[in-house]
C-alpha cells in the first residue's frame, strides 16, 4: 500500500501567510494603541473648561468623577474634578434698543476643572490624537450629558 | 477528458490551516464584540417637548410608544406625563435680569420614557440604537403628538 505523504504545497504557504497577516492585524488592533502610548511620556495636568449659558438640566447632569470625551474624535479627555456654577451673564436689549450686560435667571455659566494625562506639546497637551489647547471650543460629553465648552486655562 | 484533473484533494496541512484561519477569524469577532462592554438595563429618562399648543397636550398618553422622527428609532414607552406652562424670557430692566415668564396658550410636556438600553462606559442607547444623552435635541412622535424639545434627565 502506498503511504500518503504530507507535503507543504504553495497553497499551504499562501494560507500560512493569510493566517500570519490575520494574527498580526488582530494584535495591532487590540494591542497597538497600548504599545504606542508606552513610547510617549505622559504627564498629569488640569485644565478649566467654561460652559456659557448652560441650561439647568445640563448643569445638574454634570458630576464630579465623570469621564469626559470630546465630540470630534471621541477620545477620553479627562475626569471632572470640580464644578463651579454662577448665574449666566448675557447680552440683553433694553426697551430703548440699547444693549447691556445682564443675567439670565434660567441659565448658568459653569466652569469645570478637569484632570487629565497627556503628552505636553507647545500649545498645550496631546491626549491620543486630540489636542487640548487654550481657547479651544468643541462639543464634549460624559456618559450622561452633552455640552459645548471652551477651554479657558491649562495648568 | 480525464475527470481526475478536476478533483480537489485537500491534504492534512490544508485542513489544519483552514481550521486555524477559522479559529482566528472567530476569535477576532468575539474579542471585538466583547470589547464594547455592552450591558443591558432598563432605564427611565425624561424628554421635555416645548411650546405645545394647550389644546394638543392631551394627544399623548401613558403607554404610548415614542418614536424619534429624525432616524425613525424606537425611544421607549411613556410611563409618566407632566404638563407645565411654557416659559419665555423677559428682561426686568431694573435688575437687568432675564426672568422666566409663562407663554400664554402654550405648554411644555415632560415625558418620562422607559426603555431597554445597552450601555458602555461612555454611552447609553436604546436597543433600537437611539442615543440617550442629556442636552441632545429631540424631535419625536408619541401618540398623536409630534413635537421637538430636549432630553432633560436620565435616572442614574
Amino acid at each position: 500500500m502506498e503511504k500518503r505523504k504530507h507535503r507543504l504545497t504553495w497553497f499551504d504557504c499562501l494560507l500560512l501567510l493569510i493566517l500570519l497577516a490575520l494574527v498580526a492585524g488582530t494584535c495591532l488592533k487590540f494591542f497597538g494603541r497600548e504599545y504606542t502610548s508606552l513610547s510617549n511620556e505622559e504627564t498629569n495636568f488640569t485644565y478649566r473648561m467654561k460652559l456659557f449659558g448652560a441650561t439647568d438640566f445640563v448643569t445638574e447632569a454634570l458630576q464630579v468623577g465623570d469621564s469626559v470625551y470630546d465630540g470630534s474624535l471621541n477620545s477620553n479627555v479627562g475626569v471632572i474634578e470640580h464644578i463651579e456654577i454662577t448665574p449666566a451673564e448675557t447680552e440683553v436689549t433694553r426697551s430703548d434698543g440699547t444693549i447691556a450686560i445682564g443675567t439670565d435667571a434660567s441659565r448658568n455659566d459653569v466652569v469645570l476643572t478637569i484632570c487629565a494625562s497627556g503628552q505636553e506639546i507647545e500649545a498645550g497637551y496631546r491626549l491620543g490624537d486630540y489636542k487640548i489647547t487654550d481657547t479651544l471650543s468643541d462639543v464634549f460629553y460624559t456618559k450622561y450629558v452633552l455640552w459645548y465648552g471652551t477651554i479657558t486655562s491649562i495648568d | 477528458m480525464d475527470s481526475k484533473m478536476f478533483k480537489i484533494r485537500p491534504n492534512f496541512f490544508d485542513v489544519l490551516l483552514i481550521a486555524l484561519v477559522l479559529i482566528v477569524v472567530l476569535a477576532a469577532y468575539f474579542i471585538s464584540r466583547g470589547n464594547d462592554g455592552d450591558e443591558k438595563n432598563r432605564r427611565s429618562y425624561t424628554v421635555e417637548l416645548m411650546d405645545i399648543l394647550d389644546q394638543n397636550v392631551d394627544k399623548v398618553a401613558v403607554g404610548d410608544t415614542v418614536i424619534d422622527k429624525v432616524k425613525n428609532l424606537d425611544m421607549g414607552v411613556v410611563t409618566d406625563i407632566e404638563v407645565q406652562p411654557a416659559m419665555t424670557t423677559q428682561l426686568d430692566e431694573d435688575t437687568m435680569v432675564l426672568q422666566q415668564v409663562p407663554l400664554e396658550g402654550y405648554s411644555s410636556v415632560i415625558l418620562t420614557i422607559e426603555s431597554t438600553t445597552t450601555e458602555t462606559e461612555y454611552s447609553i442607547n436604546t436597543t433600537s440604537g437611539y442615543l440617550i444623552r442629556i442636552g441632545v435635541e429631540v424631535y419625536c412622535a408619541a401618540g398623536a403628538l409630534e413635537a421637538g424639545g430636549y432630553l432633560t434627565g436620565i435616572a442614574r
